[in-house]
């Protein structure tokens, strides 16, 4: 015991892989309760007068595909702000990086449920996604992901740096990412599809060699096997 | 075959055959154009290069590709446990360039590179730049190509340099990798993947390392930034007494060890590639940096002796700080810290530090251990242009006039070499900034015995180490306080 403690204590951002196993362990159960998640995800999901995507179910893809994305600057939150407000610290963050995302995915996902996407126009956003992959610019949004900033210790103003750098991090997220999450939110839906997208979100982050050239196959590779 | 001796240069006549030899190579190297692997300047653009901070540029330069440049350029890694290993590599194929150079131009096999001491307490000119480093011309009259003008000013070679700048009190650190949480992040620095400058600072990385670079450079000098830094011919020597404390940590203490975690040995996270003297593409790992007698690197230093067995203190510093513990037992603690950035100037400045009511220097519930270190965090350091480097007090009496680097109210210098490649966010860096971590613990002592020690709160100064440097826009994002191991 005291040696989960200790493990613990070294890894506050393991938090955001609590958040991620809550909400795969939502989605996997299946049934009612995880099609307005699926719903937000893809029209091909939709049947005739099914339930409009919800916030909650945006909030429970991004936790399930994201979350893991967070670890680093959770970690950075975690050890840079006091221990009292540590929990506080990172559900901001959180909060602050989930803003960014649901502000363009909510209306993105209604218009979603409106129309289907033909397979070459699902084809083809993968492959912007992937040529995206390439670009020097992309490169410069990936490598803003590994940025921190400073955080006052309390107050408001404590409360609005972690807000802030959360958000900030949601739009460098948004920027590298954000093609991807679109091509696969027209294309069919695919709990797998999701955790590959995950993974190679994850692996760009921590090897980044795997980024650029290699995320790109792996992006196109991708997009065909979710229209196979 | 026995292994090369890198010497120490305050032991070679003026003009030894091994200096005479190196400025008739850089100059034969300078002639080459700058896409050439073995040239002078491609060599330089592998630690950093930006085109518009190049002072060689020409429109008849033809750059290398820009996936080459992507793969060769701008490699230096820095604020990471990569740091000492890519150096030297760096210096091994940059040495083994030179060499073949030497035997090309009719010198003799097996040029090594020597290595500046400027921490050397037996040397009272120690600190001066070596001899053939600021003498115009060659013994034969020719100009020397060792001799370079962009560099700080300095009377016959004294950049004045302080001892604080060149001060040996990491080779006490205890262990190699360092945390980046608050706490030491270690004689070498802390884990990273591929790091070409930002966040914490390894102990011998900060200093001498990076106040070396500054002092040398001056504010405008080559030595001072990353784009430039290796077209100073002294920086190579600069970099061998590096490499060679490095050994000298290893070999004071059987404690000290190399990491073995195999991210390190492998880099399995970055990917280190260099020419070689036959310009032929070659990957190092770690793994083969290990031991500077092996086969591929194959040399030795002329003297790696425990600076502190003589019982002498190597610099005014050796009471102070001291060594980061062997056991981390748990993260550093955050016990108070600034909400606002702090602007660093060319005059003296001071910080208040507010502490957090609850934090007494004990752990949270969890952790029951005491904490037996203070570090002092400048988190996030920004800025443009060539800063000059800073000493820093905790609650000096005098804001305006800070005390001598002796007084015990001294934590440290604060180098801001690499500040402006750190601030920016372009393909290399993502603009987070430099952030130094000083062990303050026997400075709070101090403060304690002499009831100088509020636990509200402290204040912390900065004190340019030179007059008249520049610091446009230098700024602490966030001083902090932390409790560690």
């Amino acid at each position: 015991m005291n040696a989960l403690r200790q493990r613990l204590a070294w890894h506050p951002e393991w938090f955001a892989l609590v958040l991620c196993l809550a909400a795969w362990s939502v989605l996997l159960a299946g049934a009612g309760g995880a099609m307005p998640a699926l719903a937000l995800c893809t029209a091909r999901g939709v049947v005739p007068g099914h339930t409009p995507p919800t916030v909650a179910g945006g909030v429970l893809m991004l936790l399930a595909m994201m979350a893991p994305r967070w670890l680093m600057p959770l970690r950075h939150v975690a050890f840079r702000s006091l221990r009292s407000r540590r929990g506080r610290a990172m559900a901001l963050f959180v909060l602050g990086w989930l803003m960014i995302w649901l502000l363009p995915a909510w209306p993105i996902g209604l218009l979603l449920v409106r129309f289907e996407a033909p397979p070459a126009a699902v084809m083809m956003l993968f492959v912007l996604a992937a040529v995206w992959q390439l670009t020097p610019q992309r490169h410069r949004a990936l490598l803003r992901c590994h940025r921190t900033r400073p955080l006052a210790l309390t107050g408001w103003r404590a409360d609005t740096d972690c807000l802030r750098f959360g958000a900030q991090q949601g739009v460098d997220c948004l920027i590298s990412c954000g093609p991807l999450m679109l091509a696969l939110g027209l294309a069919p839906a695919s709990l797998w599809a999701m955790l590959a997208a995950s993974a190679l979100i994850v692996a760009e982050l921590r090897w980044p060699q795997f980024a650029g050239r290699r995320a790109a196959l792996f992006t196109v590779l991708l997009g065909f096997a979710t229209l196979v | 075959m026995a292994a090369r001796i890198r010497q120490d240069v305050s032991k070679l006549a003026q003009w030894d055959s091994t200096l005479l030899w190196y400025a008739k190579a850089v100059a034969d190297m300078q002639t080459r154009p700058i896409n050439d692997p073995t040239s002078w300047r491609y060599q330089a653009a592998i630690h950093g290069y930006q085109r518009d901070q190049d002072p060689f540029a020409s429109d008849s330069d033809t750059l290398p590709a820009t996936v080459d440049q992507r793969a060769f350029w701008s490699q230096c890694q820095h604020s990471s446990w990569f740091f000492l290993p890519w150096h030297r590599m760096y210096l091994m194929c940059f040495e083994a360039i030179v060499a073949a150079t030497v035997v090309k131009l009719g010198g003799p096999a097996g040029w090594s590179l020597p290595y500046w001491n400027y921490s050397d307490a037996n040397n009272p000119t120690a600190r001066r730049l070596p001899a053939a480093f600021i003498l115009p011309t060659l013994p034969d009259g020719s100009a020397n190509a060792l001799n370079v003008s962009a560099r700080a000013p300095n009377d016959n070679g004294d950049v004045g340099m302080t001892a604080a700048e060149v001060d040996l009190g990491c080779l006490a650190d205890a262990l190699y990798t360092g945390i980046a949480d608050g706490g030491h992040p270690g004689f070498g620095g802390p884990k990273t993947g591929f790091n070409h400058g930002n966040g914490p600072t390894g102990g011998l990385e900060k200093t001498p390392h990076g106040d070396v670079h500054v002092a040398v450079g001056g504010d405008s000098g080559l030595m001072s930034a990353f784009e430039t830094a290796a077209l100073d011919p002294i920086f190579w020597l600069h970099h061998a007494n590096i490499d060679r404390l490095w050994q000298v940590w290893l070999t004071r203490q059987s404690s000290h060890r190399n990491p073995t975690d195999t991210a390190w040995l492998s880099a399995s996270n970055a990917k280190f590639q260099f020419h070689d003297a036959s310009g032929q593409v070659q990957t190092y790992v770690p793994s083969q940096m290990l031991d500077t007698t092996n086969a591929l690197l194959g040399y030795q230093y002329e003297d790696t002796a425990d600076p502190f067995a003589t019982g002498a203190p190597v610099s005014v510093h050796a009471a102070v700080g001291g060594p980061m513990g062997a056991v981390v037992q748990q993260p550093a603690e955050l016990a108070g810290g600034t909400s606002v950035a702090h602007a660093l100037s060319n005059a003296p400045s001071t910080a208040q530090v507010p502490l957090h009511p609850g934090s007494t220097g004990v752990r949270g519930a969890a952790l029951t251990s005491a904490p037996t270190r203070v570090y002092l965090n400048l988190e996030n350091i920004t800025g443009s242009g060539r800063p000059g480097g800073y000493g820093v007090f905790l609650n000096a009496d005098n804001a305006a006039t800070p005390p001598a680097q002796s007084d015990p109210r001294f934590a440290g210098t604060l180098p801001m070499f690499g500040v402006q490649a750190a601030s920016g966010s372009d393909l290399l860096h993502q603009g987070s900034g430099l952030t130094y971590v000083l062990d303050v613990t026997q400075v709070v002592e101090h403060l304690k015995s002499a009831n100088a020690w509020d636990p509200h709160q402290f204040h912390v100064t900065f004190a340019p180490l030179r007059a008249g440097q520049q610091a446009p826009d230098l700024q602490v994002g966030r001083i902090s306080l932390y409790y560690g191991d």
